[in-house]
């Protein structure tokens, strides 16, 4: 072993990665350039002929009213869910932070539904918010309300939609906060409150800024997550009424896989790739500006 | 046990692979090589045993293992299941792989055409011709041929006159009526679209739902336009639509009323008030709840599944109403559970022997009576139930083939389901969906 | 004084308020389970009679015990290539900041926003002429790839602060960087790779999209699938959709319970930088 070592010694470990970059490159960027090239094309999803169209699939999509909904929906369910999630995190992390009856319990409880697939989240929803019989309605009975058919609106099931998502979720934003609330010296708060800082002063000019580094994070992964949205939408309103709640994800499911549309599909595709990149970039960079600043 | 394990070999050997060298996507591969020789094996021997029987009397003992998929409802899966397991007690040689995959079946069947990995057999759901028969093998030359009742041939026939599947029941569209609701209303089955209307009305007013639509899954709207345009469009001949819609000169002005029955329903409060959110694994649950007047659909066997949840109520299906008063009512119909053979199947002997053990009346009976379907092939005589009845009452009633199939281009029935939950969604006026119509209809004619 | 006395009961009333709302689909779903379709009662209620007989269909109609084993057998497989790939992939790019290494690192990065969807369609095709369609190991291998960047990023902010001189050591004492690698880091990343380790197997266990698609046999059937079977028009059994929905979703949450701690780092090791 020792022997076979020594003779390695040239060995750059840089070879150590490409296993992983093989693994990428073949299930990843190979596809991901097929799509580009599907693109190009009229294919319908499955027929063995099919003619290149140049840029028409993507002419086609900025002319699409289905897909400027989507697109609409996209950053609703991406910004929304990600604010949603950061706020209610922030204030479970700042309720569940010290030790008091029952918080390790609520801790334990509020991070639970992250376990579960977002499809199966997105049908037990279904039976919440169902117009008959659905949970929802039974407590609107209760209270002498007319029950409401919640998600026969479509802005409306957008929004629903993201709060099932921001609250399923909201566990994960709730412990990186808790971390990062324990990461503050408590110190700060000992010398502001000698100053005669008060709560709120205390929790907005030393909390929220030494938060950032662990804010900054969170909103980055859950804005990818929400912008990503699939299960849930499928599972509560398969992208209806009509097509009003469809996202990015769901719009490139239905046309693939109901609309004999691949080509428009992948262009869709694409499209949601760049725009996912863009967006979250340029979230990172403002964000780690902001942290920097406050340094 | 064993096949977990050669998985588990061949994902150590890739995970080496990967880790080790760049050959990894190369040696990938192996497991499906190394399965390749043990199913030509087993074909080998089948032809080997086949040769041998040849020359006696006695048919060759069958053998091969086949993968066939369906999308049908449990009950139907399950007694398609039974005839497979029959046929392999009386064929020991035989494995038989059989699955139904629900409302994913469409996507998969397209991403298998689409990489040529099809199963040996399955069921083509309406689709036998348009959309699969360049997969299929012909099976005009079938001995059962001759026993499909003819007045549902054409349904399944190509322009040549060659057919791709083994019919065994077929879907027959109408419209479930609540009989309790209509005696209350003291009321004759409608016979026009006008009439349907007005009973709707007359429900509404007393709190029943006039017509329920479960419109959370599309399909359900895009095949309530498919039935109703059956009588708005084909059976009213003489206007001459169907031909103008094959040939391309159709005016899509004419679609208005089809589109407009969904927007009347909508406007003047006959759905149930869910119709855009509702999912249909509610549908037998609100049908037993008794305030149901109409459903307008393809699944029949809704009326039984609902008949267990409570069995005093009674519904039955009748026609699709006429145009008006001189026009007739219809009905609409296709394959449902029919299979076909992959062309390109290693065990191509093995299928057909298949097909003709199934096409055995006693056979095809089992699955009408499990599906609640008619049967597609003669003398099966199937007992049906409350459906049954119906069908016997309407006997003389035009069955029309399903509308999309016949007459749009392949690819419009996700308009269809588009424009249908636009329009009960409030997204889409009637105009509106009429150019929508016009301009995929223009778009899909020119693709195929 | 005496308000600082209430504010613990107050923030005891407010947790357990919060924690009512987020158990409440649980609540629901377990009392859907337990009725038969002929009760018809609102969803709060529990049952009158307990009806097992939805769970006895869950189980064997949607054949989910199957089910669970073949989930559980692509996770674990799927989790060693991860962890084994991703470890390897991280430690030069954490040590060594060439150029090269950074663009690489970014890469990855960027490949964790590549939505599943995007290209499901060419990798489905590629994965047919692989001959991967209903085995096992093609799941496996895109599952494992398309979970390996969430992976690497996590190893490498650990590696990060593994100091360096520990390294240096070793390899003063004769060691080359491969053996540095299996003898310094390796052991060192226990905690990031129980993180690791938690969250794919998650992610995986969770799956929909790829073992839809390149598992079509039911004898191959996963969880995620096993229960849509449910959810389709042809089966219209809500108790026993909701019994099999309850019974997939118990593994990971007994896991949780069980494993906490683990959770809890992981949700953090893989956020925090």
């Amino acid at each position: 072993m020792r022997h076979f070592g020594r003779r390695t010694k040239g060995f750059s470990i840089d070879l150590l990665y490409l296993p992983a970059l093989i693994l990428l490159a073949m299930f990843v960027v190979y596809p991901m350039l097929s799509g580009v090239q599907i693109s190009f094309t009229n294919w319908n999803g499955y027929s063995a002929k099919y003619k290149y169209v140049g840029l028409a699939n993507y002419v086609r999509m900025f002319q699409d009213k289905m897909f400027y909904t989507a697109l609409k929906n996209t950053v609703i369910y991406g910004v929304g869910s990600t604010t949603l999630q950061t706020v209610i995190g922030v204030l479970y992390a700042l309720l569940l932070q010290k030790k008091f009856h029952g918080q390790t319990l609520a801790r334990v409880i509020i991070y639970l539904p992250a376990m579960i697939a977002s499809l199966i989240m997105g049908y037990i929803c279904y039976f919440l918010v169902q117009y008959n019989n659905g949970a929802l309605n039974d407590v609107m009975k209760l209270f002498g309300a007319e029950p409401v058919d919640w998600m026969a609106d479509g802005s409306r099931a957008v929004w629903i939609i993201v709060v099932i998502n921001a609250l399923q979720f909201v566990g994960k934003t709730m412990i990186v906060m808790i971390a990062g609330l324990q990461g503050i010296p408590e110190l700060y708060h000992e010398a502001a409150e000698i100053d005669g800082a008060s709560y709120v002063q205390r929790l907005w000019y030393i909390t929220l800024p030494l938060l950032l580094p662990a804010i900054t994070t969170s909103v980055v992964l859950n804005l990818i997550g929400g912008l990503k949205l699939f299960g849930i939408i499928l599972a509560t309103t398969s992208g209806g009424p009509g097509y009003s709640s469809h996202s990015l994800s769901t719009l490139i499911n239905y046309l693939y896989f109901q609309n004999q549309n691949a080509g428009y599909s992948a262009a869709v595709g694409i499209f949601m790739f760049l725009f996912i990149m863009f967006i979250s970039t340029f979230v990172r960079g403002y964000l780690e500006r902001k942290a920097a600043s406050l340094e | 046990m064993k096949k977990r394990f050669r998985d588990l070999a061949a994902l150590g050997l890739a995970a080496v692979m990967a880790a080790g060298s760049l050959t990894g996507c190369q040696k990938e591969q192996q497991p499906a090589r190394t399965e390749a020789p043990t199913t030509q094996a087993a074909a080998e021997a089948g032809k080997q045993q086949e040769s041998q029987g040849s020359g006696e009397t006695e048919a060759a003992p069958l053998s091969g293992s086949l993968e066939i998929v369906t999308n049908g409802n449990e009950a139907t899966f399950n007694a398609v299941t039974a005839i497979f397991q029959k046929f392999m007690e009386e064929n020991p040689g035989v494995t038989i792989d059989f699955t139904t995959q629900g409302s994913d079946y469409e996507q998969l069947m397209k991403a298998r055409m689409a990489s040529n990995d099809l199963p040996d057999m399955f069921v083509t759901h309406g689709w036998s011709v348009a959309r699969y028969s360049e997969y299929l093998r012909p099976l005009t030359d079938q001995p059962w041929y001759g026993t499909i009742e003819e007045s549902f041939l054409s349904n399944i026939q190509d322009d040549n006159g060659d057919i791709f599947v083994l019919p065994l029941d077929m879907d027959q569209s109408g419209v479930i009526y609540n009989k309790r609701i209509l005696e209350e209303l003291d009321a004759e089955y409608p016979r026009t679209w006008d009439e349907f209307l007005s009973l709707c009305g007359r429900a509404k007013e007393k709190g029943y739902t006039g017509v329920f639509v479960a419109g959370k899954d599309s399909r359900q709207l895009a095949s309530v336009m498919n039935i109703s345009a059956v009588t708005y469009l084909i059976n009213c001949e003489d206007k001459g639509y169907g031909q103008q819609l094959k040939d391309g000169t159709f005016d899509w002005n004419n679609w208005e009323p089809v589109s407009g029955l969904l927007m009347t329903l909508k406007e003047n409060g006959y759905l149930n008030v869910d119709a855009v959110t509702c999912d249909p694994i509610d549908i037998p649950s609100r049908m037993a709840e008794d305030n149901v007047l109409f459903l307008i659909t393809s699944s029949a066997y809704l009326i039984s599944q609902a008949e267990e949840l409570n069995g005093d109520i009674r519904y039955s299906l009748g026609p699709i109403p006429a145009l008006n008063e001189n026009y007739e009512s219809a009905f609409c119909g296709g394959e449902r559970e029919a299979y076909g053979i992959w062309k390109d199947t290693k065990n191509e002997e093995l299928c057909l022997a298949l097909l003709e053990y199934m096409a055995r009346p006693e056979n095809v009976r089992i699955v009408c009576e499990a599906s609640g379907k008619r049967s597609a092939i003669k003398d099966v005589n199937p007992d049906l139930g409350a459906v049954g009845e119906a069908f016997k009452e309407y006997a003389d009633v035009a069955i029309y083939p399903i509308f999309d199939r016949v007459y749009l281009p392949n690819g419009m029935w996700s308009t269809l389901k588009t424009v249908g939950s636009a329009i009960i969604g409030g997204e889409m006026t009637v105009e509106e969906s009429i150019k929508v119509m016009e301009a995929d209809y223009e778009t899909l004619r020119a693709q195929n | 004084m005496n308000r600082r006395k209430w504010i613990p009961w107050i923030k005891t009333a407010a947790a357990f308020l919060i924690m009512a709302l987020h158990i409440a689909p649980f609540y629901i779903l377990i009392n859907m389970s337990l009725k038969s379709p002929q009760e018809r009662t609102s969803r709060w209620l529990p049952p009158m009679e307990p009806f097992f007989d939805n769970y006895v269909n869950a189980v064997t109609v949607g054949n989910l015990f199957k089910a669970i084993g073949n989930t559980l057998f692509i996770v674990v497989c799927s989790v060693v290539i991860i962890v084994v790939t991703g470890a390897m992939a991280a430690y030069p790019l954490a040590r060594k900041g060439t150029k090269k290494n950074k663009i690489i690192l970014a890469f990855i990065v960027g490949v964790m926003m590549v939505p599943q969807l995007s290209v499901l369609v060419p990798l489905y095709k590629e994965l047919v002429a692989m001959g991967g369609i209903n085995h096992y190991w093609g799941v496996v291998i895109v599952s494992s790839t398309f979970n390996l960047p969430r992976a690497i990023y996590m190893y490498s902010n650990f590696i990060g602060t593994i100091p360096r001189e520990l390294d240096e050591a070793a390899m003063i004492d004769g060691c080359s960087r491969l053996q540095v690698f299996f003898r310094i880091i390796l052991p060192s990343l226990k905690a990031v790779t129980a993180s690791v380790i938690i969250w794919t197997s998650v992610g995986i266990w969770n799956d929909y999209q790829f073992q839809l698609y390149f598992l079509q046999k039911p004898a191959l059937k996963t969880i995620t699938l096993a229960i849509t079977t449910f959810f389709t028009d042809s089966r219209t059994d809500m108790g026993a959709a909701a019994a099999a929905a309850f019974i997939v979703v118990l593994p990971p949450v007994i896991m949780y319970i069980a494993l906490q701690k683990y959770f809890v780092q992981g949700a953090m090791d893989s956020a925090v930088k």
